[in-house]
């Protein structure tokens, strides 16, 4: 009973973190970021994969990563249910960091 | 059919977020809209500023060999690498640099009919001081191009979110009423200009940051390439080989790798008439040396070219060619509509009001923030002070400082030096002593400040055009019967803009009493945009 009624506290306390505003922002910028930087890496890997040139994949992840990130922003500050997006943007932050480099095709040589 | 739901508390946090934004970014943005704006004619500002520039562009083809074979048997005599840009339309006068045998960077200017080297006036002018200072604040360390870039975001996320504040976007765009008081027609003069170049408030801050993404995501952008450096540049077209330590066997002929590249880039694209801008020489001597043939600008089209070339000297064989699919050809006209370095005169302008409009939209929306808090008294008076002091050195105190800048370069003599400073640096020293001392003045003056600044860029806008017209001889009338337009265009609009100034001051007179006199007309229905801004950016308890 007592471990439960601390637990919710602690719980409660955390949604309203989450729900601060200036969470929200620091969500966007810095979570933002790093999700972004995933994005950019893991998009790249996965066009060559598909059988793209590497320098255009190289540009098709220039291209699209800014709209990510801005969008990924407006998301953060918007969200109702900022615990989902506060997963998502490091969840997948942290997945695409992590398989990008293992996903690269080898240089070929010229 | 999806129906797109904007909730009030989608909207309540979307106005929440361009305040706060609007606030943290407002002040740096203005500097960097007001520096891309004047980056629009570096050109035409460096010849204003070094009047050794102000020749008439040569007509005929621009031959590179030449040049390579006077400064390599001159002064770069055992140079290891050297790029040469030829002349063009805004820039009469060929661009050289070598790497001396020290080690040392050499740079600098030559006619292209004579081939020798002019000395020009020591100054950054425009394409070393303003264009550098609107993607790096000339803050050391890239640390600026972070603040920049960090602005650039923060631009993106206020103009989506401006745009969901708007209930009525078409309704407000049709709204401006100069009558009223002051605070409500500075929010009309605010979405005014947010939407009347709303592409283009889009377009500089997107592109922009495309151009330095591989500055923002230092890791990200060679994952691809399994962190292969060389391999990118060499998809690239830049061949990035190592010196083999033999010396050159084979004689360097410049002119024809030029021909070769000209003529492989005309048959991929015989529509187009194609030419060589720049021209790279490296590992000079070496027996890998090599030539990069690089088409940065066609003259007729917003796309920057994406014809690079690199050509070993001593065998002739192509080294790395740039192949560019449809992602590089969209990112070389988005790169191109940012670099914007086209023929065309009139969509320059374009640009250029483009650039204003937006510096009009943050110094607005910045005021409009500022008088909605000081009307209602929301902050107390000694941050009235600090955030005015703010607001008025980044906005009028930074044209002003631009405009101390011209008129010390028409100033200073040729050989002027002092505390260790050359010429150059004396004009930079002496634009951030005017900039720091707009900042204490408005802090001192307060209110008034912004009106006595305007009077002040009024008059430097005229003296600026009088230093031209006793130190070159070059006045309005003789420039405009010349047709000598880049000079002709800059006194133009350094009259312009002090009309516009004295104009400003005037009206910032007339206007003093009206802040002061609390409102009492009731909140109209299309003043809610401004009713919710504020109410939004209280603390809720």
């Amino acid at each position: 009973m007592g471990i439960f009624l601390k637990g919710r506290i602690l719980t409660d306390r955390l949604s309203v973190v989450l729900d601060n505003r200036l969470y929200r922002v620091c969500l966007g910028i810095f979570g933002g970021y790093a999700f972004t930087a995933g994005f950019f890496a893991f998009v790249s890997v996965l066009l060559a994969q598909a059988g793209a040139a590497r320098i255009e994949a190289f540009f098709w992840a220039i291209l699209t990563s800014f709209l990510v990130y801005t969008a990924v922003v407006i998301w953060a500050v918007a969200t109702a249910q900022p615990a989902r997006v506060t997963g998502v943007l490091i969840g997948g932050a942290l997945v695409m960091v992590l398989s990008s480099p293992f996903l690269a095709t080898p240089t070929t040589g010229l | 059919m999806v129906r797109l739901h904007i909730s009030d508390g989608f909207r309540s946090s979307m106005t929440w977020l361009h305040t706060w934004a609007g606030i943290g970014a407002s002040c740096l943005l203005f500097m960097i809209f007001w520096m891309g704006s004047l980056s629009v004619f570096d050109s035409e500002i460096d010849q204003w500023m070094k009047p050794e520039l102000r020749v008439t562009a040569p007509t005929e083809e621009f031959q590179y060999g030449p040049v390579f074979e006077r400064l390599l048997e001159g002064e770069a005599h055992g140079a290891t690498r050297m790029y040469i840009s030829a002349p063009g339309k805004r820039d009469p006068l060929g661009y050289f640099f070598y790497r001396n045998k020290g080690g040392e960077n050499v740079r600098g200017r030559f006619d292209p009919a004579t081939l020798e080297e002019v000395e020009v006036t020591d100054s950054y002018a425009g394409t070393s001081f303003f264009y550098p200072f609107h993607y790096s604040l000339h803050i050391p360390q890239g640390i600026g191009y972070w603040v920049v870039g960090f602005c650039a975001m923060a631009m993106l996320v206020l103009m989506v979110s401006g745009i969901f504040i708007h209930r009525k976007i078409v309704a407000d765009f049709f709204t401006f009423r100069p009558q009223k008081a002051l605070r409500r027609s500075t929010l009309d003069l605010h979405n005014l200009s947010s939407l009347v170049a709303l592409p283009l408030h889009i377009l500089f801050p997107l592109t922009g940051l495309m151009i330095f993404a591989t500055i923002y995501f230092p890791w990200s952008y060679n994952v691809v390439y399994g962190g292969d450096d060389a391999q990118l540049n060499r998809d690239a077209g830049r061949a990035g080989l190592e010196a083999s330590g033999e010396p050159l066997n084979a004689k360097l002929d410049i002119d024809a790798i030029v021909g070769q590249a000209l003529s492989r880039w005309q048959s991929a694209e015989p529509g187009v008439e194609h030419r060589a801008d720049s021209v790279g020489l490296e590992l000079a001597g070496d027996a890998n040396a090599y030539v990069i043939v690089r088409e940065v600008f066609p003259s007729r089209a917003v796309s920057m070219s994406k014809n690079v070339l690199s050509v070993s000297v001593a065998t002739g064989a192509i080294l790395a060619e740039s192949n560019a699919g449809p992602a590089q050809s969209a990112y070389a006209w988005l790169s191109g509509a940012h670099y914007i370095q086209f023929d065309s005169r009139a969509l320059r302008w374009l640009y250029f009001a483009g650039g204003l409009l937006g510096s009009v939209m943050i110094a607005s929306g910045l005021m409009f923030w500022m008088q909605s808090r000081i009307r209602k008294g929301v902050i107390d008076p000694k941050s009235v002070r600090v955030v005015r002091g703010l607001a008025v050195g980044s906005v009028s105190g930074i044209i002003l400082a631009s405009g101390a800048y011209l008129v010390v370069n028409r100033m200073l003599p040729a050989e002027a030096a002092a505390f260790g400073l050359g010429r150059a640096g004396l004009e930079v020293s002496v634009f951030y002593l005017v900039w720091v001392l707009t900042y204490a003045h408005a802090a001192l003056r307060g209110k008034t400040s912004w009106a006595e600044q305007s009077w002040a860029i009024g008059a430097v806008g005229i003296a600026a055009v009088f230093l031209n017209w006793v130190s070159t001889g070059d006045h309005l009338v003789a420039t405009v019967s010349d047709r000598v337009w880049p000079i002709a265009g800059m006194d133009i609009v350094l009259i312009a803009g002090s009309a516009a100034a004295v104009w400003s001051a005037l009206k910032l007179a007339q206007r003093q009493p009206t802040v002061q006199r609390p409102s009492k007309e009731q909140p109209e229905a299309f003043d809610q945009a401004a009713a919710r801004a504020i109410a939004a950016t209280e603390p809720a308890e």
